[in-house]
């Protein structure tokens, strides 16, 4: 089953556009979205989300056309951005009985459950909170209205490695519903090894790839430059060069390389293919 | 069913987890028509991706050591009692291979060795 279907997706903006061909996200898995500052993550997130209108092109989600989803489906889309919040001096009491009137689904028990599981108190205001504890009240809103998608635009940023852990944990048991998915994007993409199961690769609101980590581990590879050009028919495969002043290293996808018998290569990290693709 | 899963070995995580379910699976540790936990329990559990939790479970399956029934689960497979013997008899044939290596090395006949192995069936008793 697919969550997400996007076809000839464009957005203009004034610096850059998101300009996406076809791309197809299937449902019961997180996707780790990376790439530099500016590349199109949040874009692309706020796009999927309803907030921001696309100019040309078709996105479709649980197999329904976005602009066609009624609000009771539209709630089914749970969101978390860094620049969207609650006024500042709103109390978390007054937050949640604001979600419980404006969500269908609402589930206050589960509300609870995660509040007192983040230690969140309820009479401190949101302007009081820190960035961690942002992220972590917007994340137990967002679980507790029973959605099918989460999009989430760095939300494990400002969080301590345990917080992250958690909530890394509270993404794994949310797809455990196969009919869920989370699309989680983040800067720190070492956070997103082992622990997604693909990697969605932006630069310059286009998409380079969409992979599972799977494959990414088996077959993006690093090798010395100068020995890769040796093997014959290493064209297809060079996704990326770096080079110090002792040494050129190759970033390869084995699997357009012919010929590599002998080639001494080592398995990329999921940051070393963005650094690699991404330097030019 | 113990598994661990070493996230920074030289071993493919998906070729480790294959490997402790077949054995669990090969000692007895599981029996036929076990259920297994579901691939996303696992993936969930273990902290590892379900692209790679469906991996392992497709080859198991492929390999006629579980089977799946659509919207039950998967289970261990009821062929395993010959695929475990398999294992035994090439334990056996590996032990004797080593023995009949060694006998050489001690300067045993091949008489010497067989009645050896009378021996020690009968204190083995």
């Amino acid at each position: 089953m697919n969550s997400i279907r996007i076809k000839e997706l464009r957005k203009n903006y004034d610096k850059f556009s998101v300009d996406i061909d076809d791309l197809t996200i299937p449902s019961g898995c997180i996707v780790g979205i990376i790439g530099i500052n500016g590349s199109g993550k949040t874009s692309l997130l706020k796009i999927l989300s309803g907030i921001t209108k696309f100019d040309f092109g078709y996105v479709e989600l649980f197999g329904t056309k976005l602009d066609g989803l009624q609000i009771r489906e539209l709630q089914k889309i749970a969101s978390v951005f860094e620049d969207i919040n609650f006024p500042g001096n709103m109390t978390i009491r007054q937050v949640e009985k604001y979600c419980s009137m404006t969500f269908i689904e609402w589930d206050n028990d589960k509300f609870d459950l995660l509040l007192a599981e983040f230690r969140i108190e309820r009479n401190i205001k949101i302007i009081s909170l820190s960035k961690g504890m942002r992220s972590k009240l917007l994340l137990s809103i967002a679980l507790s209205h029973n959605p099918n998608l989460l999009l989430l635009d760095e939300t494990l940023s400002g969080l301590d490695p345990i917080a992250k852990d958690v909530v890394l944990k509270k993404l794994s048991a949310f797809i455990e519903n196969e009919n869920n998915t989370v699309i989680i994007s983040s800067n720190n993409v070492n956070d997103f090894q082992n622990k997604v199961d693909y990697i969605l690769l932006i630069s310059q609101g286009k998409v380079r790839f969409f992979e599972s980590c799977e494959r990414l581990l088996e077959n993006f590879m690093i090798c010395d430059y100068d020995e890769l050009i040796s093997v014959c028919g290493y064209k297809n495969s060079l996704q990326g060069v770096r080079s110090n002043a002792f040494s050129k290293e190759a970033l390869v996808d084995v699997n357009k390389l012919e010929g590599y018998k002998n080639l001494s290569m080592r398995p990329a990290t999921i940051e070393e293919i963005l650094i690699f693709m991404e330097e030019q | 069913m113990k598994l661990r899963i070493h996230n920074h070995s030289d071993i493919p995580i998906y070729q480790q987890l294959y490997e402790q379910i077949k054995n669990s699976i090969l000692c007895g540790d599981l029996s036929e028509r076990d259920q297994l936990p579901t691939m996303r329990y696992l993936a969930k559990e273990l902290r590892i991706s379900v692209v790679t939790t469906k991996r392992v479970y497709d080859e198991l399956e492929k390999d006629g050591l579980i089977y799946s029934i659509q919207g039950k689960g998967s289970f261990v497979a009821a062929r395993n009692k010959e695929i475990v013997r398999e294992e035994y008899l090439r334990k056996v044939e590996s032990s004797l291979i080593e023995a009949l290596k060694y006998r050489i090395l001690a300067g045993l006949s091949i008489e010497e060795l067989k009645s050896m192995i009378d021996i020690l069936e009968v204190t083995d008793e």
